[in-house]
């Protein structure tokens, strides 16, 4: 009646979208078979080809050590992905646990939930990584349940208020009205229309785990060289800004594309869900 | 000035390949009051819009004349138009509580337009807001300049609304649905607020879904449908002899006392339409059987009583009519009677057996006999799951089938695979009601089930409800703020207020005879269709 | 009925920071290879009277719960404990390089804050291109890791143009640490003038005759920043650890070194007291926050409406 009709819609940017797609099946394709791209060993050092810049032989330049950039970074791709699915999914895991407890676990158990995710909250999550860092040691697996520890407060509080707010919706209540069990209504309703927010946002979560754990890797906290490792090889870099650039930029050129790919697709995800919901 | 205040000709707006307007002309003369009434879509809001150049974010206003107080508006830079804008005609939308900017005072959003349009003295501008907010009869005005549209009732803030938008003494004021928000106390209310306006010498277009609304006050009426006038006139001309075919569909569709006992929508049927209506059978819920018996019924939200001792029965077959104000507790009885809030005192039984004291899990076997049609049919399903899937949930061994409920309830079988958001407004409503019979049950509550629809649609919805009562004979407790749609269809009725029924009866003696004082004010509150020519106000 | 949510608001801060010191000292207790070992470090000849000595000072001869009230104690009055490897109180240590961290932290919000507001009112329900463009920026900013930023700033500002020092200044570090927060912040910002936007009052107020920039920073704005404002918590946590990582980058001195000295260490009452001094600056900045929040809405301020 009042309403006016929408504003016409944005034309979507579907190029980012096609492109954010492509470079996630590279980035998947080289995680899996890293010999198909990379032309050199990635830890075989050749004294005599240190700090090399681009060229025919080497296309993204040598190392201080003379490794090739370019096969370090392929090789890096593995662990990095592997990394951040698992730091996503132990902290998807972790936090529905903890966020399905305190929506339906009684007011105690909600009490000492969320007190106890305030208090995650109120420690910025890259001094809460350290702080599990600084317990368990440095290394590959402890920087992948570092990152998890750092983000599943928001996966907890995020199923907790879904499962709130669906619990409340006029179709639980019409289900409860049929007459139909909690279990049934927690099994059919709510649980698969709160999860679908939640696995859209770990998929993000994907995305800022690699860069988390490149961060904590830069710091010299992540695997042990001279194992390939994209924010360890920048780490390496130090030192050579102001004569060997490429050695600092191409690691991080794969960190940003793989969290922007993975961005760019995981919000398409979201709006889709997102979409398909009551307004 | 002399001529027309506004004169369009030809005018026509797109939204990209959409075509919201097509030709219409129309002219405002200065002081007279013009309504543009249609169904949601039909292009009214847009048309009225098109006149301050607020049409909407990629609209193509075309117009082969278009003069808005002595300008030509066609192609007017942004600039011009804001010095039309609150100087020339001034906008009221419907729901003051998201139209006034809810973070600031109401008296700053007045002030807005006398500092703009300098329609007040630069030290002045306080006082004229006051006297403003006091014109527009805004008790204690200089304590409410400084409130913020939530702290006001519905009432007060749309009058504020009103305020800020007549500031600057426009020559023509649009309405856009001032009343629809509001309830019908309120809604009177706010008519005789504008008709004084008029009275004073400013020009009204007033748009309306709502064909009373339009009688109460406007001198000349477009008819509205698909972006074009079907029927134009004076209001007493078109509403006593409609020439247009949809005018006629649109004043059958209205429920009130007249049309009880008759289909609101035009079938193709010949002879009387009546004669498939259930028709109520004086006398007959004597022989029936108490279905649901509320016993002082008591439910506190915090310190308020939202209900306060309510009572009642209802008959099988029957339908009882709630009405209610908004804060009444009309829903909350609802709610109890579904045994989806526990009573805080009394009880509710079902069928003689206790209901409202039953655990949940005790309730749970007999759930199916009391069913649930909400004002919101969209929020009441599960946006992943498609018609057939929502259908299968409620379906019974014993019940009806899947395809004899889409029958019933005039649904096409093509639609099982849509999702809920796939669906008109009225096919929604349509799978609610269907749903909610599924598990055969005697009771309907019925919230508010037909306030979100179209008059059309509301039309066959209730006409749908009538014929499934008399084919299934389920008793429905029917909640609704509409006095008409209650009239049209229930059989006994409770008008309530503050948590307390205040009168409960008959429908025919309550709401034509009212015995006590608050349901003469409602029932004086109504816009009637034949009230073209009683512009008094009500008292 | 105001005293007592403020009451309760202080309640909650107060229960926050109990458990940041407890999640501190149940780290500790998780600590392999026990205190004694960290403490002594590589010097393992120590003699048994050192050992003694340490296990008196330290407290660890007595039992668990009695170390967590000492703790809690020591706390509550301002005592963090000592370095193991700087032998300094923990206060000290942290006090000597938290003014340079909160300098660069600062800059970088304020620098962020102005950016993110500037680009929102300028790109919110603009043209397609502008507002696209803008928000892709947006990603890849929210997507490039700050230390790697910082790196391509060093490498194209000092050593290439070589228009800043490579150490010592505090631009190049508050802009790669901008980065994160302005992005997130100008998303936000621009959704809620969007939304803001697109509300009814916004109609009402451009029917007076309000130009686009009067509803912009009049009306819409206010609106957009109370999700703005709710996020402050998280910013200034991401802007803390981002911190850490960006005076790496630029061998700044500040929190960031002394907590990765000690995490390589486990210099554990350091990195305990960080995260303390961390989690308290996030309370105090979520206690401010709610008074602005109410400042910003009134509607908070006046539940009990007519």
């Amino acid at each position: 009646m009042t309403a006016l009709p929408p504003p016409s819609r944005r034309p979507r940017v579907r190029a980012g979208l096609w492109l954010g797609a492509a470079v996630l099946a590279a980035l998947v394709l080289v995680a899996l078979v890293p010999s198909l791209l990379a032309p050199h060993s990635p830890t075989e050092a050749d004294p005599l080809r240190t700090l090399l810049p681009p060229g025919a032989h080497h296309p993204l330049g040598t190392d201080q050590n003379g490794r090739d950039v370019l096969s370090r970074m392929v090789h890096g791709a593995r662990p990095s992905l592997l990394s951040g699915l698992g730091a996503s999914g132990l902290a998807l895991l972790g936090g529905t646990a903890l966020g399905l407890l305190a929506a339906r676990g009684g007011r105690v158990a909600d009490q000492v939930v969320t007190r106890g995710l305030d208090v995650f909250m109120a420690i910025p999550g890259l001094l809460l990584a350290l702080l599990v860092i600084a317990v368990a040691g440095p290394g590959t697996l402890n920087v992948v349940l570092a990152v998890a520890v750092l983000t599943m407060p928001v996966y907890a509080r995020i199923v907790r208020a879904q499962i709130l707010q669906i619990s409340r919706s006029g179709y639980v209540e019409g289900a409860v009205t049929l007459g139909v069990r909690p279990a049934a209504i927690v099994w059919r309703h709510v649980l698969p229309n709160a999860l679908g927010p939640v696995l859209v946002l770990a998929t993000l979560g994907v995305g800022s785990a690699i860069g988390a754990g490149s961060t904590l890797s830069f710091l010299g906290l992540g695997p042990r060289p001279p194992a390939p490792e994209w924010g360890a090889m920048l780490a390496d870099s130090r030192g050579y800004y102001a004569v060997a650039w490429w050695t600092a930029v191409f690691p991080g050129v794969a960190i940003t594309g793989s969290v922007l790919a993975i961005t760019v697709v995981g919000r398409h995800l979201q709006r889709r869900v997102e979409g398909r919901r009551v307004p | 000035m002399t001529g027309p205040l506004v004169e369009a000709r030809g005018l026509r707006i797109g939204f990209g390949a959409e075509r919201a307007v097509r030709e219409v002309s129309f002219r405002i003369e200065p002081g007279e009051c013009v309504a543009f009434v249609g169904e949601s879509g039909s292009g009214k809001s847009v048309t009225a819009r098109s006149l301050v150049g607020l049409a909407g974010p990629g609209a193509d206003v075309r117009a082969e004349r278009l003069v808005v107080g002595g300008t030509d508006v066609r192609r007017l830079p942004e600039r011009r138009w804001r010095s039309i804008r609150g100087g020339v005609v001034g906008l009221v939308l419907q729901d003051a509580l998201v139209s006034l900017d809810p973070l600031r005072p109401v008296g700053a959003e007045i002030a807005e337009t006398l500092r703009r349009h300098r329609a007040a003295p630069r030290g002045r501008v306080r006082e004229r807001t006051i006297e403003l907010l006091a014109t527009v009869g805004v008790p204690e005005p200089g304590l409410r300049a400084r409130q913020r549209p939530h702290q006001l009732s519905g009432g007060l803030r749309q009058r504020a609304l009103i305020a800020s938008a007549i500031a600057a003494d426009p020559a023509l004021l649009i309405a856009d649905e001032p009343t629809t928000a509001l309830d019908v106390t309120v809604q009177a209310q706010i008519l005789d607020l504008l008709a004084e306006r008029k009275r004073a010498g400013t020009a009204l277009l007033l748009i309306s879904h709502d064909l009373a609304v339009v009688a109460r006050l406007a001198d000349r009426v477009h008819v509205m449908k698909d972006g074009a006038f079907v029927e134009e006139g004076p209001v007493r001309e078109v509403l006593r002899a409609p020439r247009h075919p949809y005018t006629r569909t649109l004043l059958a569709a209205i429920p009130s006392e007249r049309t009880r006992g008759s289909r609101l929508t035009v079938t193709a049927e010949p002879g009387p339409a009546a004669a498939s209506a259930p028709g109520p059978a004086p006398g007959r819920e004597a022989a029936r059987k108490v279905v649901v018996e509320a016993d002082g019924l008591v439910k506190a939200f915090g310190d308020r009583r939202a209900v306060d001792e309510v009572s009642f029965r209802l008959h099988a077959g029957e339908t009882l009519g709630i009405v209610g104000e908004s804060g009444s507790g009309k829903t909350t009885v609802a709610r109890l009677v579904l045994g989806l809030v526990p009573p805080d005192g009394g009880e509710v039984r079902l069928d003689g057996a206790p209901w409202s004291a039953l655990s949940e899990s005790g309730r749970r076997p007999r759930r199916r006999e009391i069913q649930l049609v909400h004002q919101d049919p969209l929020s009441s399903f599960d946006p992943r799951l498609t018609v057939r899937r929502l259908l299968n949930e409620a379906l019974r061994d014993g019940g009806p089938s899947r395809a004899t409920l889409l029958d019933q309830v005039r649904l096409s079988p093509a639609l099982l695979d849509r999702r809920p958001r796939e669906l008109s407004g009225g096919q929604r409503q349509r799978l609610a009601i269907a749903r909610a019979l599924a598990p055969s049950p005697r009771v309907l509550v019925c919230d508010e089930p037909v306030s979100a629809l179209d008059v059309s649609v509301q039309a066959q919805v209730l006409d749908l409800l009538a014929d499934l009562q008399a084919r299934l004979g389920v008793a429905y407790l029917f909640v609704s703020h509409h006095l008409g749609v209650v009239h049209h269809l229930s059989d006994r009725v409770l008008v309530m207020r503050g948590g307390r029924v205040v009168e409960a009866g008959p429908v025919g003696r309550v709401l034509t005879r009212p015995a006590t004082a608050y349901t003469r004010e409602l029932v004086a509150a109504i816009p009637r269709l034949d009230g073209a020519d009683a512009g008094e106000p009500v008292a | 009925m105001r005293a007592r949510a403020a009451g309760a608001r202080l309640g909650l801060a107060v229960v926050v920071l109990w458990g940041a010191v407890t999640v501190g000292f149940a780290a500790l207790q998780l600590m392999d290879g026990g205190t004694l070992d960290l403490i002594l470090g590589t010097s393992s000849q120590a003699t048994p009277e050192v050992r003694r000595q340490i296990i008196a000072d330290y407290g660890l001869d007595r039992s668990v719960p009695e170390q967590y009230a000492t703790y809690l104690w020591h706390v509550l009055h301002g005592d963090l404990g000592r370095s193991y490897q700087l032998r300094v109180p923990v206060s000290e240590a942290i006090g000597d390089q938290l003014p340079a961290t909160l300098a660069l932290t600062s800059c970088a919000l304020a620098l962020a804050v102005v950016v993110a507001v500037v680009v929102a009112l300028l790109t919110a329900h603009r043209a397609p291109w502008l507002r696209g463009g803008f928000a892709a920026t947006e990603t890849v900013a929210l997507s490039v890791p700050q230390f790697w930023f910082g790196t391509l700033l060093l490498i194209v500002f000092s050593f290439t143009l070589r228009l800043f020092p490579a150490a010592g200044g505090l631009a190049l570090p508050a802009v790669a640490l901008a980065v994160t927060p302005a992005g997130m912040l100008a998303q936000v910002l621009r959704k809620g003038l969007e939304d803001a936007l697109d509300e009814p009052f916004v109609v009402t107020a451009r029917a007076r005759g309000l130009g686009d920039g009067a509803v912009r920073l009049r009306h819409a704005l206010r609106h957009a920043l109370l999700p703005a404002v709710t996020l402050t918590g998280w910013l200034i946590g991401t802007t803390l650890g981002g911190a850490v990582v960006v005076e790496q980058v630029f061998s700044r001195p500040g929190i960031g070194r002394l907590t990765l000295t000690a995490v390589t260490n486990k210099d554990m009452p350091v990195v305990m007291g960080v995260v303390l001094v961390a989690a308290l600056v996030y309370v105090t900045c979520s206690l401010a926050v709610d008074v602005l929040y109410r400042l910003i809405d009134p509607r908070l301020r006046t539940e009990a409406a007519a």
